[in-house]
Parts: C-alpha cells; structure tokens; sequence
C-alpha cells in the first residue's frame, strides 16, 4: 500500500511537478511500471521525510514533458526510463541519446511492455 | 590583441587509481579550472532489476544484497522489510534488532572505507593503511556471528537466519570498543592536519537549499545542513534507540569527511544500546503465501537513502523491482559541484559524495 | 600532525596487522560459510536442493544418481541446506581453494560411505608441503639418483 498517491493526467504533469517544487518538496525519484498496454509512471517527491506520489498512465506512443526544467535531477531517471522502457520525453535537459545505462549490444528497450527476452535461449539478462 | 578562450575536454575516468568503480566524467577545462562537467555511467549495468522477475521472491535477496558490496546487508533489509509488507507478515521483534546491529556494523565499515579511500586519493597513504586496519576488525567479527565477510546474506523474509548468543554479542562490544579507541587518532588527524585541512577545506561546497534542490540525500545532504535521516522516521528498531542525526553546516568536502567520521560514533553507540534492549524471543518466522500489491520502502544506507519499490502479482515472481540508490541522486549534485574548482580537486570532491557505482547502475 | 606520529611509532614495533599468506593460513571461524558438502549415501536425489539454488550450481541425474556441484558457481548460502529433506548436505568453514579453472565436482551414490571411491573433498586449511625428491639410493658413487618427478601434495579431488 503506497499513502499519499494521487492520479494525474498527462497534460498536467508539469503543474503538478511546479506545485511540488514551491511547497519545498525534495525530487526522490521516478518509477516506471510496464502494463498490458501501457505505462504507469510514479512520481515520488518528499517534504520533512513524508512521501507524496503522483501516477499517471501513459500509452506506448504518448511523449511525457519532462520535469527537468523544475528539477534538474529527473533528466538522469528519465534518460535511464528512455532507455530501459523505450518512452519518449521531450524537453530533456540532459539527453544521453541512448547511451545513458545501456551498450551498443545491449537488446533496445529490454524492459518494455511486449518484449519478451526468453526468445534466443536466454539471451538479454 | 585577444586571445579566443580554447577550452580542452579531458575524460576522466572510466578507470582512474582513485576511483574504487568506474565512472566517467567528462570534464571540460580552461586551463586547470573546470568549467563543465558531463556524468557518463553505464560500465557496470547488470540488469539486476529484470533478474529479480525471473527468480522468485525467496531467491531474489540473494541476487538484491549483490547489487553493492558495501552497502549489502541494507539492499536485503529493504527488500525483506517490502516483502514482508506485501505479504502482511509481522516479524520478530528480537529479528529487528539483529537486523538493526548488522546493519550498523555495515555502516562502519563502510565509513572506514571510504575514509581510507579519501586519505589515499590525498595521498596519505599511512592512514589509508590505518582506517582499513580498522575495518578488518570488522569484517573479522561479521564472519563470526554471519559466516561471511562482505556478502552476508543474514536477512530473509520473515527475519534473520542465524542468532547472535550471548558470548558473540559480549565479543561484538568487545571489538566495537577498541574500533572507537584506535579511531580516535584518526579522527585527529583529519580534523586538525595541515595537509588534510588544506586539500579538503572550501572545497566543492554546496550550499543547502542547492542540494535539497538536485536532490542530495545522506551525509551530503547533512553536511549541508539539512537534518534529514531516514533512521529519524523509526522503522525498524530505531524508534526504540533514541536517534538523533548528526547535521554540520559548512558544505565543503571536510564537512561531509567530518560527518562520516561523527556517524561511525554514533554507530557504535546504537550498536551498544541495540545489544542492551535486546529482547529474547524467535528471530523468524515462516513464511507463506505470494506478494500481492505495490510497496515503497525508504531506508538509510550508509550513502544516503535508498528507495524501494516492490510490486507483487500473486504469483512467487515480482512484476517490478525499482531501486534508487543515493548515489544516483548524487549524479546531478555532481555537475553543480564541479564547475569553478581546480582540476586536482576532482578527484576529492567526486570521492567525498562516497560515490558506488555499482548501486547507481545495478 | 603528533597524533598521527604515535600511530607510526607504534606500528613500529607491534607485529604486523597481515600475515604471510599462503604460507600462514588462519584457522576457519565456527560459524564460517565455506563450501557444501553432501553425504551421498543418505542422499534421495529429490531435487530440491537443485531447485532452490539461487545460482543453480547444483546439478542432479536422477537415473544415473549423481549430485553435482559447481563450486565456483556456488555463493555458499545455505538455502539447499536448509530445505533439505535428508538433512545431507551440510555447509563446512573451509574455503574452495583458488584453482586455474572451473571444475564441477560430481558424487556418485554408492552404498556406503566407501572412501575410497567417493573421496570427501578436501580443501587445502594447511600450508601445502614442500614438494619431495625421491632420492633412489645410488648403485655406485654415493650420490643420490633422482629417478622420478617431485612429489606433489595433492590439491584438490578432481572431478569431470
């Protein structure tokens, strides 16, 4: 059970970010869940060592703002979720192409919805 | 007549002597001042999160306390304690505290690691020696009460797998005591050394609402001035062990230096008063049943603070094991930290936020 | 700069912190997690050993009733320990000793305990002897014929 979890829509992800920020809350970090269809992002920030949460669902073709223009630090999450997901955001303040957690020979999007990695004998663990 | 500045981009890294694990940075310079710097990690990706859906959920604290080696018996905590969340499970109350004096342990030695590393990336190779003297008095007594030295695996959904009899407990105070006696020369010396105060003072400061501000957790956030410590919320033992977080206010490389020096006191003092409260009792109980559900677990590591999210489907796989180290939440700190100091003062800042590249990348 | 001057001075007459390794080993601690080790004439090749190995270092042929480890595969965390039916696998203090390459050790059921089949595996805990020259006594001229090889210690029980 997560407390403190609210739904936002996709349009109103960097509101949300902006009241966060002016109520002094500190940037934990971003979580990506692969669904059936989709994706569920949850954004975590903190105050005072309590934890506040928002989740929004995301579709396989949607592109997420990201939030680096309030907090610096979500250009590192979200260039890793780019990779590891196969997400798109705009707005990156720091963006590694591709090239941020995994390698050339790594498979793309090794943790996206749909991709199953059991498929040459085991390969892309 | 001008001169157009020309600036030289040096990597540093990925592998470098001061560096415990590679990690790069690229470090753009006007003359020997730097004045960008562009983080690259990536040399040490495991998967481990995709791992833990392959293996079931009694497994995967094998495979999660590998994510790091010094921080190792607190990745197991975490997970245990969201496990046993998911699964509603009350634990012992004697395994909290077993749970609460090993961790402590792991906190010193790590602690002591990295001030040998600091003293060696200093050049102070004497008392590199020194501190990780120090730290095998206690990796000597967690092979004794856990079996081994760095990969303990002594957390398990439902408690701990061994106990701690009296006589290990009295030879665990025994070595506790004698670390803080040999400790404090050490600590005199990086307080008060000519050399130590002239390469660690002033340098890399960050200032307090900067680091609240990119996300800075643990020691580096302390040493900054912020009191926040995720032992103060009280899970575990703690909220029986009167924790008080140890704050500096300056910023610089000698606060956070300072800091960790200050915790390893305060980790001995809470190892003492875990051992007294004691209570007797069973240190596990069974488990049964498959997590269901979605958990967020927030520990303090010797870092900072690690987050944790664990979501169960029902069956013995997980469907999602998120893990934020403190060292990522560093990675932007950094950036800020670097511009505007000399090109011999990286390798000090980038090893006074203690970074563990392995825990950043899993 | 004198509190760290007395830390110096005094390394210098205490005996050092290491040891001269290989040549001293410490003596395994009780509790120590060192290597598995299985009784095979109480072993029923159930399996569950194999499926609870976080590594899968444990390898079992139930028709040809063999029990096979990879100890270097083996993190020696005592889950087939713990789950074991028969209670014959036991977790020992000695160390795998360091070797040039993977080997799997495999044990064979036999009947009883027959040592000399089914050798127990025996880590090197003790300094390795020197190796020996066979000295053949000589026919003429009073000096030794060295006829063969030295005689090595053997190192570890060798399997596939």
């Amino acid at each position: 059970m997560i407390e403190n979890i609210e739904t936002v829509e996709l349009k109103q992800i960097l509101a949300a970010a902006n009241r966060y920020h002016e109520q002094g809350c500190r940037f934990v970090t971003i979580t990506s869940c692969a669904q059936n269809d989709g994706f569920d992002l949850i954004y975590s920030f903190d105050k005072d060592l309590h934890l506040f949460n928002f989740r929004v669902s995301v579709s396989k073709d949607e592109v997420v703002p990201s939030l680096s223009p309030v907090y610096l630090a979500a250009a590192f999450v979200e260039n890793e979720i780019k990779e590891l997901f196969g997400i798109r955001f705009e707005g990156l303040a720091v963006d590694y192409g591709g090239r941020f957690v995994i390698s050339e020979n790594t498979p793309q999007s090794p943790f996206g919805c749909g991709v199953i990695l059991e498929k040459k004998g085991g390969g892309g663990k | 007549m001008k001169r157009e500045q020309e600036h030289t981009i040096l990597p540093f890294g990925p592998q470098h002597p001061v560096l415990p694990e590679p990690l790069q940075l690229k470090l753009v310079l006007d003359d020997e001042k730097v004045v960008e710097a562009l983080p690259g990690i990536g040399y040490v990706h495991r998967g481990l999160e995709a791992l833990v859906e392959k293996k079931d959920y009694i497994q995967s604290v094998y495979v999660v306390e590998r994510i790091c080696g010094i921080c190792s018996v607190i990745h197991a905590q975490s997970y245990c304690q969201g496990i046993e969340d998911l699964l509603h499970l009350e634990i012992p109350q004697r395994a909290e505290y077993l749970r609460v004096i090993w961790a402590e342990l792991h906190r010193i030695h790590s602690h002591l690691l990295f001030l040998g590393l600091m003293a060696d990336a200093l050049g102070f190779e004497a008392l590199f020696m020194q501190a990780w003297r120090l730290r095998e008095s206690i990796l000597d007594i967690l092979e004794k009460t856990t079996g081994h030295r760095v990969m303990v695996s002594i957390n398990c959904v439902g408690g701990t797998r061994r106990d701690l009899t009296p006589e290990l407990i009295a030879e665990l105070l025994k070595t506790v005591e004698e670390l803080e006696k040999g400790l404090s020369p050490l600590e005199k010396t990086f307080e008060k050394d000519h050399t130590v105060a002239a390469r660690l003072r002033g340098v890399g400061v960050l200032a307090g609402d900067e680091a609240l501000g990119l996300g800075a957790v643990g020691p580096v956030l302390r040493a900054s001035g912020i009191a926040q410590d995720m032992r103060m919320t009280g899970y575990s033992a703690y909220k029986s062990l009167d924790f008080e977080p140890v704050v500096l206010r300056d910023g610089d490389s000698f606060a956070r230096t300072m800091l960790r020096i200050k915790e390893i006191y305060q980790s001995a003092g809470l190892i003492r008063r875990a051992a007294e409260k004691l209570p007797e009792g069973p240190f596990a109980v069974k488990v049964t049943g498959n997590p269901d559900g979605e958990t967020i677990q927030r520990l303090e590591q010797p870092r900072g603070e690690v987050f944790y999210y664990i979501k169960g489907n029902g069956t013995k796989n997980l469907a999602r094991l998120r893990i934020r180290t403190p060292t990522f939440a560093h990675i932007p700190a950094l950036i800020k930290m670097l511009p505007g100091s000399q090109l011999s003062d990286v390798p000090v800042i980038i090893l006074s936020i203690d970074p563990c590249v392995s825990c950043t990348e899993r | 700069m004198f509190d760290f001057i007395s830390v110096a001075l005094k390394n210098l007459f205490i005996r050092p912190a290491t040891r001269n390794y290989p040549k001293t080993v410490r003596e395994p601690f009780a509790g120590q997690r060192g290597h598995i080790e299985n009784r095979i004439s109480a072993c029923i090749f159930c399996g569950i050993c194999s499926r609870k190995c976080p590594v899968s270092a444990i390898k079992i042929e139930r028709d040809k009733r063999t029990w096979a480890i990879d100890r270097f595969q083996c993190i020696v965390c005592g889950e087939c320990a713990a789950s074991c039916p028969k209670k014959c696998l036991s977790v020992l203090p000695a160390y795998t000793a360091p070797a040039t390459h993977k080997t799997v050790d495999v044990s064979v059921y036999a009947q009883e305990e027959n040592e000399a089949e089914n050798p127990p595996f025996h880590p090197r805990t003790e300094p390795a002897a020197k190796p020996v020259l066979r000295a053949v006594p000589s026919i003429k001229n009073n000096e030794p014929d060295i006829a063969e090889e030295p005689v090595r210690q053997p190192a570890r029980h060798s399997g596939t």
